[in-house]
């Protein structure tokens, strides 16, 4: 809304027609492309704000509370609002700053405090860069340290506005789909769209018929130049499926139940029937990990080099493929029907028949997070890039989406026609759901407003799992017969960085990024909720004491009854005072009794 | 109807011509790199553990003195050239590059107390025991001499030390007393002197060239104002200083090598009480030099170790140690800040490295980005308990060790008596803080 109204103030002189196509225009722009939205919208902030005026001016009774809270409740869900909502994020840790910059024109405020706002503002886009928390500098009495806190602090929002400067230079464009008048884009057809691009890009929609060797499991490398397609009855192959090649194939008679690349494509481990296997690119099988009994599902961390087997016995294993020795080895109670990994911060959740899902961490041996998804069993979950959210998908025909920020409610759920197979988010947010024998893909999932879908793909045969390919518009469904790929315009990110994961890397950078990723194995130990804590201030201590003691509340355990002492205290007083009058009374007695009185009769 | 998909030509992607340079993609959104500080902490730990790991500080041993080395200076325009002198009364002229000796000449009879080069670089100026200053003459372009000498002072006394004044022709010894002397003149221009004691070290201030300090052997620093013609200020502390050093960078300050194995740095506008304390030295410090920049001063000890503190810590950032060094008469920092020089007992001067971990010779541009990368890291984790310890962490000699734990010791001894002494009076305990108990009168 926000947006449109944006569009209309400045280009009010344009005609009507055109309005309207800038307008589906810009919505494709923001629900395709975060990235140059963010220039677009970003960069002049001045002129947004000034545009903002213009909107509270027209509305007659402007409350900037109301406003405010309005704005809360509706970036809260949108998902493309993302970059607000991390601002909202930031705005929370640091309040003052958030002040300054939100709506602060309407605030009446000393002069002085509003030029130095201006002069610490940060662009909104810059927002996203800001590393950690900028730490103000109130109640140092230190000159010294006061000063390089605030330094400190300049120099963050420096870092900031310079990483959003450098957003110019990104030269891809992320895709995206401009329907006709009246046309719905999820009445498009894979061949429809096949038409509109080009000859490459067409290419690589394609099906794979593998028919004897059962349901296809898949996964993409980090960069998603290879594929690992694993049929149910032990056949696999890896392709270099952009240019069309195969690298290896085999097929090892034993059943495979999941299967997962390492850190590259020159390893994958494969979860088969009784153990987990570790073959190379040329399919040969270089480890066998025999505590991984009776794998069902399998995971890797590629930031901790971490091998995660979960097993049909209720045991997640964790295990370090650089040098070959099991971290963890933890027990989960229920039947497992569903595994995921969170990657920002390299959580495994695990959904289970009961419909909780649980999240779990190498460090501790109980869940850290269980949350309650559905009334029937899960099928799939999903986290999206961000980590900020998770998708969920029952038997009960319902697919959830869940804040992971901070409260781990449901914000939304929608119903689908059958049981949801298997889900998966792509990294700019576009959700894919196969069910049965379809595909529908959701672009706003977050987003309760959205009622249709994007896209919706039709396959002969019944699917297993969906995944997206990352830095692709591509989606790739195994299915019962084999594979297919299929075009999802805007599911990618366009802009790749060559150090994390660069689909065109040449050998010699495959080599130097495989030793340095090796050299920046982070510790398994140091997986958390919030993997950004190391290094950060510990707020709130007072004294020497409370540094080591524990932050979080202490445990009630249930079973315990719990008597509050302010009560105890109060029925002791009562029981004291009683006992004294009844002692008073006997030592001095007010009225005289007889020695008799007792026997007498009332 | 208008749909776009993401289609990249590997061509357009990294290069085009085969001898095009590849493009490296950048991306800086914080979604495409998570962990960014669990990463960081294990660069920053990786690159803390290797520094330890290449700390090879020392670099040569220059040999040549046939007698321990009590003075050495740095020349003042040559990064690469060095003058010791020791207690047979030899001056050598030394080339750094080469690690090599320039000139070798039999100065004075007995010990070579002092050694200064005029401020043009072209001549130097000595002092000896045997109450004679020599002024050498230095012959271009090795800088080397000849046996030239321009002038021949006398004095009165054995001299004890001596210093130049910046941009001019004047200079000062100690002896007796405090002396000012010009190139030209064969007689001190003004003689000062406060109290009976001996003046063991002056020091003239490089950026207030008219300022000069001096320490004398009864536990006095005297301050001069050379324009006048009488001491300034005196500030008497508990126990004699062994050599004073004035930063460079800030006039106002400078750091005393003390007698109670610590090192003090005071600002001279209030003497009252120490700024900071360096205390890391088990023997007594007989000799300190700042770094050029101003931001670190080097010490040598009775104790036989060579100590690096930054200007602002208690603890001592590096500590050199060979088995067969002996007790470290003079110190120095070369113009450059990155080498340290050691004169001791043992006739040998030793070349260290100023920084232990820092790679030699001519580093790349992307080398030094990385090592200002790490060097960022480090700081930025400083205090996480696993970096502290391995950063900190120096193997010492087993009786610097023990004398440590001793002092150690005695220290919480003290505490402890004045703590029981507070406790039976009633009184709350009053512990004097190091800074302010070192000082014990100003004299102006």
């Amino acid at each position: 809304m926000l947006k449109k109204d944006i569009k209309k103030t400045t280009s009010g002189k344009k005609s009507v027609k055109k309005e309207q196509e800038n307008d589906t225009l810009d919505q494709h722009w923001k629900n395709t492309n975060l990235y140059s939205t963010e220039e677009s919208n970003h960069i002049d902030d001045d002129e947004d704000i000034d545009i903002k005026r213009e909107q509270e001016d027209d509305e007659d009774t402007y409350n900037p509370l109301e406003s405010l809270s309005k704005k809360r409740k509706i970036t809260e869900f949108k998902n493309d609002k993302q970059e607000d909502d991390q601002q909202d994020q930031y705005s929370i840790k640091n309040e003052q700053e958030d002040d300054d910059d939100e709506d602060e024109e309407d605030d009446q405020q000393d002069k002085n405090k509003k030029k130095k706002s201006e002069s610490n503002r940060i662009p909104k886009g810059a927002r996203k860069y800001i590393k950690g928390e900028i730490v103000g500098s109130d109640g140092i009495k230190n000159p010294f340290l006061k000063n390089r806190i605030n330094k400190f602090g300049e120099m963050k929002k420096e870092a900031a506005k310079a990483a959003m400067r450098t957003e110019m230079l990104l030269q891809q464009e992320a895709g995206f789909i401009i329907p006709d008048e009246g046309q719905k884009t999820y009445e498009l057809s894979q061949n429809e769209i096949i038409k509109h691009v080009d000859i490459q890009s067409s290419a690589r929609v394609f099906d794979l018929n593998l028919t004897p060797n059962g349901p296809y499991t898949m996964d993409f490398t980090k960069n998603g130049r290879h594929l690992l397609l694993a049929g149910e009855r032990g056949h696999f192959t890896i392709l270099d499926w952009t240019r069309g090649k195969k690298v290896s194939e085999r097929h090892l008679g034993k059943p495979i139940r999941d299967a997962c690349f390492l850190h590259n494509e020159t390893m994958f481990a494969v979860a088969q029937k009784k153990y987990t296997y570790i073959y190379n690119s040329d399919g040969v099988e270089l480890h066998w990990l025999k505590d991984h009994y009776d794998p069902k599902f399998l995971q890797f961390l590629p930031y901790h080099f971490l091998l995660v087997s979960a097993t049909n016995k209720g045991q997640l294993i964790y295990e370090d493929v650089s040098i070959g020795q099991k971290v963890a080895n933890l027990h989960f109670n229920g039947r497992l029907s569903a595994i995921c990994k969170n990657p920002q911060n390299a959580v495994i959740n695990l959904g289970y028949s009961s419909g909780t899902v649980e999240m779990f961490i190498p460090k501790s041996k109980d869940p850290i997070v269980k949350v309650l998804c559905h009334k029937t069993a899960i099928t799939s979950v999903a986290v999206n890039l961000t980590g900020d959210y998770m998708v969920t998908s029952g038997m009960d025909k319902m697919v959830k989406v869940f804040d992971l920020r901070n409260t781990y409610q449901e914000l939304h759920a929608f119903q689908t026609h059958s049981v949801a197979n298997s889900i998966s988010i792509s990294d700019t947010n576009v959700l894919a759901i196969g069910q049965g024998k379809n595909t529908l893909l959701w672009k706003n999932p977050f987003d309760t407003n959205v009622r249709e879908p994007y896209l919706m793909h039709k396959q002969s045969s019944v699917i297993k799992k969906v995944k997206f390919c990352p830095f692709e518009d591509i989606l790739g469904i195994g299915t019962e017969t084999g594979y297919s790929s299929i075009l999802v315009p805007g599911s990618g990110i366009a802009n790749y960085d060559s150090m994390e994961a660069d689909p065109f890397a040449s050998k010699k950078m495959k080599k130097e990024q495989e030793v340095k990723a090796l050299l920046e194995k982070i510790p398994s130990d140091m997986i958390t909720l919030n993997p950004n804590i190391i290094g950060t201030i510990q707020k709130d201590v007072k004294t020497e004491e409370d540094k080591h003691k524990r932050q979080d509340k202490p445990r009630v355990d249930k079973n315990r009854v719990y008597v509050d002492p302010k009560k105890i205290e109060e029925i002791d007083k009562r029981n004291k005072e009683r006992k004294e009058k009844r002692e008073s009374e006997i030592l001095n007695p007010t009225s005289v009794r007889s020695a008799l009185s007792r026997f007498e009769k009332n | 109807m208008k749909i776009k998909v993401i289609s990249r030509s590997e061509e357009e992607q990294t290069k085009e011509v085969a001898s095009d340079t590849r493009k490296l993609h950048r991306n800086l959104d914080p979604a495409l790199h998570p962990f960014e500080r669990p990463r960081e902490y294990v660069r920053a730990l990786n690159s803390v553990k290797l520094d330890r790991v290449f700390a090879k500080p020392f670099i040569a041993s220059l040999s040549g003195h046939t007698d321990g080395i009590f003075s050495m200076i740095r020349h003042p325009t040559l990064l690469n050239t060095v003058a010791s002198g020791s207690c047979d009364g030899v001056i050598k002229l030394w080339n750094l590059t080469t690690l090599t000796q320039r000139t070798s000449i039999q100065a004075h009879d007995g010990f070579v107390r002092g050694l200064a080069f005029t401020p043009d670089g072209k001549s130097m100026i000595s002092c000896g025991e045997d109450k004679t200053i020599k002024m050498w003459k230095l012959d271009l372009p090795e800088y080397t001499f000849n046996n030239d000498i321009i002038s021949v002072f006398n004095g009165k006394n054995a001299f004890t030390s001596i210093d130049h004044q910046r941009n001019s022709n004047t200079f000062a010894t100690s002896g007796l007393s405090v002396e000012i002397w010009k190139h030209q003149r064969s007689t001190p221009l003004q003689t000062m002197s406060w109290g009976h004691a001996g003046i063991t070290k002056v020091k003239f201030n490089p950026i207030e060239t008219n300022l000069l300090a001096s320490c004398t052997t009864d536990r006095a620093i005297i301050f001069y104002d050379i324009r006048e013609n009488s001491p300034a200020q005196k500030l008497i502390t508990s126990m004699r200083s062994n050599s004073i050093a004035w930063n460079p960078v800030e006039s106002y300050t400078m750091a005393i090598a003390n007698e109670d194995e610590n090192v003090y740095q005071y600002d001279i506008r209030n003497l009252s009480k120490a700024v900071t304390v360096h205390r890391d030295h088990v023997g007594s410090v007989l000799d300190i030099d700042y770094s050029p920049t101003g931001k670190e001063v080097v010490t040598g000890s009775y104790d036989k170790t060579i100590r690096i503190f930054p200007m602002d810590s208690f603890k001592s950032r590096e500590v050199y140690f060979t088995n067969r060094m002996q007790r470290i008469f003079s110190v120095l920092f070369t113009g450059d800040s990155r080498f340290i020089l050691s004169g001791s007992d043992d006739m040998n001067i030793r070349v260290w490295k100023a920084n232990s971990s820092a790679p030699l010779g001519v580093i790349t541009n992307r080398q030094k980005e990385s090592l200002e990368y790490q060097d960022k890291l480090k700081e930025k984790f400083k205090e996480i308990p696993e970096i502290k310890t391995i950063a900190t962490h120096r193997r010492v000699p087993k009786n610097v060790y023990k004398r440590r734990f001793i002092k150690n010791e005695i220290h919480k001894a003290q505490t402890r008596k004045l703590t029981n002494a507070a406790k039976n009076s009633g009184k709350p305990a009053k512990i004097p803080k190091v800074l302010s108990k070192h000082t014990i009168t100003v004299e102006k």
